[in-house]
Order: structure tokens, then C-alpha cells, then sequence
């Protein structure tokens, strides 16, 4: 549909929504946000007034009933996206899911599987967004294999405050919202792999510090998520990972990277400070990352680009999504059961 | 003992026991290194030339059945120190067993077991020993509650044993084929994986359930006869534990980890954080509250350091117990290690004890 205007409708509208696909989407020429359906009526009509859409519905089915509607950003916790995907690709709408992808590595496969069936139709999810300001310096130096072989890699995605005791239930930390995901598992996994490639085997083991919390209501309630994981893979490529994540570390820090290689090091520090060095070296000293240089968040423009058939999804499509929700789930089932799992799955 | 006299013999005298156990003997009152037996009668006769040492042995067997030595110091690679501590505690001597060990978690059974049957005889592992100078200062703070309840641990370690040139850091393909990378001599132990073991049980204990992925970046090396021999013994380990104090750790030991140098250890809780650094070690702490760790002093009272060969010397007098280190702590060590091979070889996780 080069030439026909994309009408896009809103399904949840959380922050990332407000954040960054409204704004978004509001610098694509010939697009209109036409309509929202968020949790309740009253939430609906608040974005809408924010951002000036025309049309609030109180429930998501009937926005996709509306056939002007051509596109679709899924918005909401990871719990319905399989649901909505699945109904907005049968009423012939392109799709745009937020990350995470799914709940279950069966759902991610199922909703790669309604894309293939629907071939004319744009699947993507959004990407992580934690990668992108150093995420061209590091392909760059892989492409002049900066590492020689690539034989370690460390990752640290840790929050540097104590444990929260009796704190707040963030849908995060509910199953029925979040499923397998855990903490920021899933994002730091799908960075990584762009750089390094897949996993081949999973051992994982997690805790849960914080076992229960208190829910919008005031209530007591148990938590089941881990709030404090610890993941070793082997890299179809021969390397071995570790990556700790934790929501319970306090005074530590933070989110670092480390890769090792026979014959150089990259340490991309807090705030995308990127060091590395070479065999010979001293130590490690800073590569310039120029913030003009790095790469920008285009989420909604690759998105409209791909239903005009002006370029493919590549961040992220439904494939990349399936590998890191199958990671996931490993990862979880490793955790469970204390045992390696392969993958894919 | 003869007129109160310790005589020792040396089974073994390698680098520890020229740097440690042989100065550190006769620094003692009241002991005489009467014997040596080494690899070769000629090896042996140096180092006796060395240390004033009146008798060397051809074999280790006559060493140890000697009647006039009353304790012996083992100072082989850990595939003698069965048989030899079995040898030397059944010909009623004193053992000091020079670490890691032994080659498994059966063998330090077996050693263990041995001792128990000749309780009038001390036996003594040598002690990890590179965090004696700050254990008593951290394990008075994990006491006094500075920690809280201990959630998790990360162990950091670069190692440079075995290296060419220990200020490289990245994978040494140069380096020959070090007595610890054949495993035909040093069993499952790796890298210095027991000795932080140890160190790290000094403050919260041992581990319950062990998961382990261990790599082998450099395959192949040249022995001292210029045969290249494969290597098994890993050179980059990570380790997830499940610690019966009830925090999950994570540690790993590598020799191929470019421009990284240093040992870090974290012990993080629901109160508070400690940070060990080193080598020299510097020890950093904060509190909730706090917003970033700062040095913590260690008191000149609190600063322990090496007593090794005066600790058994003192042992055998029956002027004090064996704490740095008894044999039932070298079990748990050998069991850890005997773990991490397990579950790198299986993919499962291993339960301790095993």
C-alpha cells in the first residue's frame, strides 16, 4: 500500500506507548492515529486527549472491528499480545507488538506462525532499547574482528539498590502478566545476540529475595518471578556466557559488559561508555562513540516504511522474537529443574 | 619426638616448599627437617644442600618409614598426596599435605577417613592463602550483621598460574603444558578453584547445589619433551551456587580473559555489600543508606597471615587445634571441585554434599 494513507489503532497504551510510538508515529507523513483502546474508558479518553485521537473505544475488539483502521501497536503486557496479534492479522491489520514478545515460547511460535500465514500483512516487535547507542561502534569492531575468536563474555544487568522487602507488585513481577519473562532477560539476550549470535544451551539458577509483595489493592501477595537470576550459555559459535541479573544488589555495579577474545577485550561500561584492547595493550582505553554517530530510535518509521514496502522488517521481526523467547523459557526451565537445556527448543 | 624434638622429612620439595615450608620449619624451635626424598635423587640433594638437610632418600617409601622422623611434609602434586598421607599416617607420622588436596572428592575421603583412624597423629591440609591477612576482619563484620541476610556472591578471578609471562592476560598459546593442566596429576582441581572455595567458606559457608560450564580455550600444548599433549583442564570455569546460607553465587576463574586482572569478590545482603579487591587485597563496604562503598580498614589486631608449618608444629605439641586447615575442610573443597567437573560434564546440577 505505497500511496494509501496508514491509519493507525492504538491497543493498550502504556508508557512506552506514550513515550515513544505515539511521537513516533506522529513524525511519519501521511498517517493518522485514529483511534485507542486502552484498560478502562476513562484511561482511553485521557490519551486520546493528550494526543488528539479522535476515536476511544472501551474494548480492543471493537477497535479492530473498525475497517479503517489498516495498522495496529500492541501495547500491552506481554500476556495479551499472542490474543490480539492473532485478531488483528485475521481482520487484515499490520501489526506492531511492544517487547516482550509473548509469555511462552509456544505463544512466540504461534504468533510467527499466524505472520507466515498472513504474508501481506507487517509483523515487527520493538526492539530493545538498550543497545542502540553503542550498538554501531561494537558491529564495527566485530566486523574487523576486533576479538580474534570470541571465547567469554560477562554481562552484569544489576539494580544497585537493596532489596525492596514488602514493596510494591509491578505487573513484571506477576506471571499471569509477564510469563517467563524475568527482569530485563530478554532484551539483554537479544543484544547480545545481535552481536554474538544464539545460544545452544541453557543453565540457569534464580531467586526470588523478595517473596512477597503488596498488589494495587493493598493485599499481600506471593511472588513467583525471580528477582535475582544467574544465566551460563554456550554460543552456537563456541563461546561461554554469563550474565547475572538482579533486582537485589545493592551498592553494586551495575549494568556492565565484558567479551573476551584470544586477542581483544571490549568493556562497554554504565552510560555506553565503550573500552576496549588488543593483545599488547596495557590496558583497556575508551572508543569514541560520538552521540552523532550512534544510531537512533526509528521504531515507527521502519515499521510504516515496511507496510509501504520500502524496506523489511529487520528490528525486530517475529523470528528474532521467537529466539529470545525460546532463551527465556530455557532459562527458566533450567532454573527449574537444575538441568541444561538446549535450544532451539 | 626425640628430647622434644619434631623431626620431619619432606616428600617432595617443590616451589611452596623451598618458598614456605622448608624456611617456615626451621624458623620453628625444637624441629630439624632430618630428610628429603624428590622426583630424582639429584633434585633432591640440591634442595637438601640448600636447607641443611643431613639425609636424602632415593624413594619416598623409606622416607616415611623411617624411625627417626616423626612427621612428614608433602609437598607433590595432588596425585601423590593419597597415597603418600595413607603411607605416612599407617607408619604413625604427622601429616602436612601440601593443597590442592587430592585429586578428587573419593581420594580426600579416603585421606580424611585415614585420619580419623590415627587420632593421636596430626593431619593438616596447607590453607588457602591468599585472603589470610583480611578473613578475620570479614567474617567479624558477616557476625555483627553488617551483611543482613546474604543474598548473593559473585567471584570474580583472573589467574595467571602456568602462564609464560604472568602480566599477559589474554589466552597463552606459548605457555608449555603446565603440571596444572594434565589432569593425570592434578585430578579435577583447576586453576585456583579450590583455594577460593576455601577462602569463600571461611565466610558464608559451603555450597548446597552446584551448576557448572567449564571451556578448554587452549586445546593443545608442548610438554618439557616438546610432545604436544591435548589439554582437559579448563582454563575459563563459571560456577552458579546455590549456598547452604541460603544465597545463590556466582563464580568463575579464568586464565583467558584479556586485560582483565585482579580477583574480585562481592558478598551482597539486605543490609548491606562488601567488596574484596586484589591482589594486594583492599576491602570496600556501604551500608543501606550509603550511596557508594568506601575502604574499610583492617585493624593491625585483625591482619592474620601465614603461621602454616607453626600451626602443625604447635599441633603435634598439642599446644593447638588444626583450623587453617583440617582435613574434613579439604573434603568440602574436593567435593566442590568434584562438583563443578560433574555438572560441566553432565549439563545437570550437583547436590553437595556429594
Amino acid at each position: 500500500m505505497p500511496d494509501e494513507e496508514i491509519r493507525v489503532g492504538l491497543m493498550g497504551a502504556g508508557g512506552n506507548v506514550r513515550n515513544r510510538h505515539i511521537p513516533g508515529f506522529q513524525g511519519v507523513k501521511d498517517l493518522s492515529i485514529v483511534a485507542v483502546a486502552n484498560r478502562s474508558i476513562e484511561s482511553g479518553r485521557a490519551i486520546a486527549d493528550q494526543f488528539n485521537i479522535p476515536q476511544v473505544y472501551s474494548d480492543w475488539r471493537e477497535l479492530l472491528d473498525d475497517e479503517s483502521i489498516n495498522a495496529v501497536c500492541i501495547g500491552t503486557w506481554p500476556y495479551m499480545h499472542l490474543t490480539m496479534t492473532k485478531a488483528a492479522l485475521e481482520k487484515g491489520k499490520h501489526v506492531l507488538t511492544e517487547a516482550r514478545m509473548a509469555s511462552t515460547a509456544e505463544e512466540a511460535r504461534e504468533m510467527l506462525r499466524l505472520s507466515h500465514r498472513h504474508p501481506d500483512l507487517v509483523t515487527m516487535l520493538t526492539p530493545t532499547s538498550t543497545a542502540y547507542r553503542v550498538d554501531r561502534v561494537i558491529r564495527g569492531m566485530l566486523d574487523e574482528s576486533y576479538f580474534g575468536e570470541l571465547l567469554s563474555v560477562e554481562v552484569h544487568a544489576l539494580q544497585t539498590g537493596f532489596a525492596d522487602r514488602m514493596g510494591n507488585l509491578h505487573w513484571r513481577h506477576d506471571w499471569e502478566m509477564s510469563g517467563y519473562n524475568t527482569l530485563n532477560i530478554g532484551a539483554q539476550y537479544e543484544t547480545m545476540s545481535s552481536w554474538l549470535g544464539r545460544a545452544t544451551r541453557v543453565m540457569a539458577m534464580g531467586k526470588t529475595h523478595v517473596p512477597y509483595r503488596k498488589n494495587g489493592s493493598g493485599e499481600i501477595v506471593s511472588v513467583g518471578i525471580p528477582d535475582h537470576l544467574d544465566v551460563m550459555y554456550e554460543l552456537a559459535a563456541g563461546a561461554q556466557v554469563h550474565m547475572r541479573f538482579s533486582a537485589t544488589t545493592g551498592l553494586s555495579t551495575g549494568n556492565q559488559i565484558w567479551m573476551y577474545g584470544t586477542e581483544g577485550t571490549i568493556h562497554i561500561g554504565p552510560g555506553a561508555a565503550i573500552f576496549a584492547g588488543r593483545r599488547g595493550d596495557s590496558q583497556l582505553t575508551e572508543v569514541p562513540n560520538p552521540e552523532d554517530q550512534r544510531a537512533g530510535y526509528r521504531v515507527e518509521e521502519e515499521f510504516t516504511n515496511a507496510i509501504r514496502g520500502l524496506e523489511q522488517v529487520k528490528h525486530n521481526s517475529f523470528e528474532i522474537g521467537v529466539h529470545y523467547m525460546e532463551w527465556t523459557e530455557a532459562v527458566a526451565r533450567s532454573a527449574q529443574t537444575g538441568q541444561s537445556v538446549y535450544l532451539p527448543l | 619426638m626425640a628430647n622434644g624434638i619434631v623431626r620431619v622429612g619432606l616428600v617432595g620439595a617443590g616451589g611452596n616448599t623451598r618458598l614456605r615450608h622448608a624456611p617456615g620449619l626451621r624458623a620453628q624451635d625444637g624441629v630439624e627437617i632430618v630428610s628429603v626424598a624428590n622426583r630424582s635423587r639429584e633434585s633432591g640433594e640440591r634442595f637438601a644442600g640448600e636447607f641443611e638437610i643431613p639425609k636424602v632418600y632415593d624413594n619416598w617409601v623409606d622416607l616415611i618409614n623411617a624411625d627417626d622422623t616423626d612427621a612428614i611434609c608433602i609437598g607433590t602434586w595432588p596425585y601423590m598426596h593419597r597415597t603418600l598421607t595413607l603411607a605416612a599416617l599407617a607408619a604413625d607420622k604427622h601429616v602436612l599435605c601440601e593443597a590442592r588436596m587430592a585429586m578428587n572428592a573419593k581420594e580426600a575421603h579416603d585421606m580424611l577417613d585415614a585420619s580419623r583412624l590415627k587420632p593421636n597423629l596430626v593431619a593438616q591440609i596447607v590453607p588457602a592463602p591468599s585472603t589470610l591477612d583480611v578473613d578475620a576482619t570479614i567474617q567479624g563484620l558477616i557476625a555483627d550483621g553488617y551483611l543482613g541476610e546474604i543474598l548473593a556472591i559473585k567471584l570474580r578471578v583472573s589467574n595467571t598460574e602456568g602462564r609464560a609471562n604472568r602480566n599477559e592476560t589474554f589466552a597463552d598459546t606459548d605457555a608449555p603444558f603446565h603440571w596444572r593442566q594434565n589432569q593425570l596429576l592434578s585430578g579435577y582441581n583447576a586453576m585456583s578453584m579450590g583455594i577460593w572455595y576455601e577462602q569463600l567458606m571461611r565466610y558464608v559457608g559451603p555450597a548446597s547445589k552446584v551448576s557448572a560450564m567449564t571451556k578448554v580455550c587452549v586445546k593443545q600444548r608442548l610438554d618439557e619433551n616438546g610432545v604436544l599433549r591435548a589439554v582437559s583442564v579448563p582454563d575459563h570455569i563459571n560456577v552458579l551456587c546455590q549456598m547452604a546460607c541460603g544465597a545463590q553465587a556466582e563464580l568463575s576463574w579464568s586464565s583467558v580473559s584479556g586485560l582483565q586482572k585482579g580477583n574480585e569478590l562481592w558478598l551482597l545482603g539486605t543490609e548491606g555489600t562488601l567488596n574484596l579487591r586484589g591482589a594486594p587485597n583492599v576491602l570496600y563496604g556501604g551500608r543501606k543508606g550509603d550511596d557508594e562503598l568506601a575502604e574499610i580498614p583492617i585493624p593491625p589486631e585483625k591482619k592474620g597471615a601465614w603461621r602454616v608449618e607453626e600451626e602443625w608444629i604447635n599441633a603435634i605439641r598439642g599446644e593447638e587445634q588444626i583450623t587453617r586447615t583440617p582435613f574434613d575442610v579439604g573434603v568440602q573443597y574436593m567435593e566442590f571441585t568434584e562438583a563443578v567437573a560433574r555438572s560441566s560434564q553432565t549439563g545437570q546440577a550437583i547436590s553437595l554434599p556429594l
